[in-house]
């Protein structure tokens, strides 16, 4: 993989992987909530070529939700403009030098500060201290931030990392979907059945192909960390997969492979 | 009287040892139980974990419940377990000794006997797994054309070394840079295939039938393999059968017998032995000293007692005819499955040789109807795997079939019901 290929995957796994993941973040994660409480505002990435990631944060919004990925009417976005993929990974993972330029949205200029200490939440909730993980609420939290994180990045994955294109030319065509405490957390899925894989969240657009479910936090953590024993996890029930496993366990593959991108 | 999906959802636990055990080997053993009997390829939960005992068509988990045994070892038990006449020759073997500083004459008088079994085997040698035979194999092939190149079908199963593994672990590019997939049943890929890799090809290698696991099996095409015969032919490389599962279940004398081919190198394992560990690799003379070059041994290879027991059951393979047995019995299956597929409105794919069956259900591309299926039949004690191949042994009856398709019909018609789905699905 060049070097050019590389970057362009890493700023793609940050702009439709991470920055969504500010979305959940704020949706359960009280730090995050009280943070973003009453603002209305949106940050719009474009390094070119395609690679764009936009979050909108309307905590006020009828959904709930707080923060999305689709436009809204009325909430002002700041348009930043980087000169390439290299800058786009610069930037989000504050290494070297980084020069978004503003193009649009100023207004929203001043709350830069704010959405600064939203990724730095963020970041805590993804890598936290063995401490921070004691406390339950904050421990699910971060498991389902991770795999929103982790799901989001599976398109990008397939389309561009070595062993992710292999593993889409020979995948069934259908849907996975992950699940986590799901009377708490929404679905997360991915959809294959297209050319180009799409990640959502919610309830999946059909049936799915293959489910899997954590059914404990203890295997979750242990999951999103990959430091889990996966077969006796399913033979003990304390994972279940429903349906075609083999996508499972390509997506698994893929999904391991993720976290050295981010994190070089 | 049976039970409604209620009942079902509401059984206790059915396996409190087989899960005990598999709680105390996950601590210390890597996936509790790995490979093909790991409870991840069935339903977990569904299906018990550990086996106590078995006779003939049937077997006995560690928490009591029996079950007429469908899967067979995964194939290597071909007349029954625990049958009185194999088990008499590898007793009869073992009271003599087994593992020795030289091969015993067993050794000898099997490959006269893989000889006499095989048309196109003018030598034979022995291990112990497929996977054995199948890298040699292919080392065998390099060895005699200087060549470097092993065509194979993609999806196709031969063993867990580096180069043909499913698995993902620990795997560099490298293992894989001669492996070369076509498709199963395309002419034109082989073709293709041959002609990209021309000059380099060293072998092609195939099972004489498709069988996926999470998929139907595919029968070979006449053309398809006369295709890969003439291909070969004209590069100058080997045509080797992956016989591992099939062999000896379709054929006495080799499952290219009951498709019409002829290959170069033949790998067996599984239903020659009814279950002692013993594999083989019969070829035609031309590569035999190509074959003599390519170092083989393993420190269980020469022993006497899986020759014995190998010699034993291969005599009443071909004595009894029990490819034929599996084929009536296989199609007997097959029949009644597609009836009550019909009846109860769940039409079902019946797929491979009916030897060696396999059946999912129409419209069920995740499987989801066949595990259900299949975890209603385990609770009525019928062993059909979700996922993977079928096997039969000498020892099912018609009678044992019958049964089979009973269960199969009443877990058709629970499978129809909604509320047994929704019951399920909602655990």
């Amino acid at each position: 993989m060049d070097n050019s290929s590389r970057q362009r995957l890493i700023a793609r796994l940050y702009l439709e992987a991470v920055l969504p993941t500010l979305s959940p973040l704020i949706q359960f994660d009280r730090t995050a909530k009280d943070l973003i409480d009453g603002q209305h505002f949106g940050v719009r990435f474009d390094a070119g070529d395609r690679l764009e990631g936009r979050i909108v944060f309307d905590t006020n919004s009828p959904a709930g939700a707080g923060a999305t990925t689709e436009a809204i009417d009325g909430v002002p976005v700041l348009n930043l403009w980087l000169p390439s993929a290299s800058q786009c990974v610069r930037l989000f993972s504050k290494s070297g030098l980084a020069l978004p330029i503003p193009v649009g949205g100023w207004q929203v200029l001043p709350k830069m500060t704010l959405f600064q200490q939203l990724t730095d939440r963020l970041e805590a909730v993804l890598q936290p201290d063995a401490e921070a993980l004691s406390d339950e609420t904050f421990l699910r939290h971060h498991v389902f931030c991770s795999l929103h994180l982790a799901v989001h990045a599976l398109p990008a994955m397939l389309e561009l990392d070595p062993e992710g294109k292999s593993v889409l030319s020979s995948a069934k065509k259908g849907i996975a979907e992950f699940k986590y405490h799901p009377d708490t957390f929404p679905s997360l899925w991915l959809d294959l059945r297209s050319d180009h894989p799409i990640a959502g969240t919610g309830k999946p657009p059909a049936s799915p192909l293959v489910t899997l479910n954590f059914c404990n936090d203890e295997t979750a953590v242990q999951a999103m960390a990959n430091r889990l024993d996966g077969l006796a996890a399913l033979g003990r029930g304390d994972l279940v997969l429903e349906g075609f496993v083999p996508l499972a366990d390509s997506l698994d593959l893929v999904m391991a492979r993720i976290q050295p991108y981010l994190k070089p | 009287m049976k039970m409604d999906a209620t009942e079902i959802a509401l059984q206790p636990p059915k396996f409190p040892k087989s899960m005990e055990l598999f709680q105390r080997a996950g601590e210390i053993i890597p996936g509790g139980i790995y490979g093909h009997t790991t409870p991840v390829t069935t339903v977990p939960g569904a299906f018990p974990y550990y086996a106590a005992s078995a006779k003939g068509g049937r077997y006995t988990d560690i928490d009591g419940n029996s079950y007429i045994d469908l899967m067979c070892g995964y194939g290597p038990i071909v007349l029954g377990h625990c049958h009185p006449e194999v088990d008499a020759a590898a007793r009869e073997r073992q009271e003599q000794g087994d593992c020795f500083n030289h091969p015993s004459p067993l050794m000898v008088d099997l490959a006269e006997r893989m000889i006499s079994l095989v048309d196109i085997a003018d030598w034979a040698v022995f291990a112990k797994n497929g996977s054995d035979m199948t890298t040699w194999a292919t080392q065998v092939a390099r060895e005699h054309t200087g060549k470097r190149k092993i065509l194979k079908v993609a999806g196709a199963y031969h063993g867990t070394d580096a180069w043909c593994t499913p698995g993902h672990g620990g795997l560099i590019d490298e293992d894989r840079a001669q492996i070369k997939n076509f498709t199963w049943n395309d002419s034109q890929s082989v073709v293709d295939t041959f002609k990209d890799f021309k000059d380099d090809i060293a072998a092609v290698i195939i099972t004489p039938f498709h069988h996926p696991a999470f998929g139907d099996s595919s029968l070979p095409d006449t053309e398809f393999l006369k295709t890969i015969r003439q291909q070969c032919n004209i590069e100058g490389a080997l045509f080797i059968v992956d016989d591992i599962r099939a062999g000896f279940r379709l054929h006495p004398g080799g499952s290219h017998r009951y498709f019409g081919f002829e290959p170069d190198m033949i790998c067996f394992c599984k239903a020659m032995g009814n279950g002692y560990p013993i594999s083989s690799t019969v070829g035609r003379s031309e590569y035999k000293v190509a074959a003599s070059k390519v170092f083989l041994t393993g420190s269980y290879w020469n022993n006497a007692v899986p020759m014995a027991a190998a010699l034993k059951t291969l005599e009443i393979v071909e004595r009894d005819n029990v490819p034929a047995h599996l084929e009536k019995i296989g199609q007997r299956l097959f029949d009644g499955l597609s009836r009550e597929g019909e009846a109860k409105g769940t039409p079902v794919v019946c797929s491979g040789p009916p030897a060696i069956p396999f059946m999912s259900f129409e419209n069920d591309p995740g499987f989801h109807k066949m595990q259900k299926f299949s975890a209603l039949c385990a609770d009525e004690g019928v062993f059909f795997h979700p996922h993977h191949n079928w096997f039969l042994c000498q020892s099912h009856t018609e009678a044992d079939i019958d049964e089979c398709i009973e269960v199969a019909g009443r877990a058709m018609a629970l499978l129809k019901s909604e509320r047994l789905i929704e019951t399920i699905a909602g655990n």
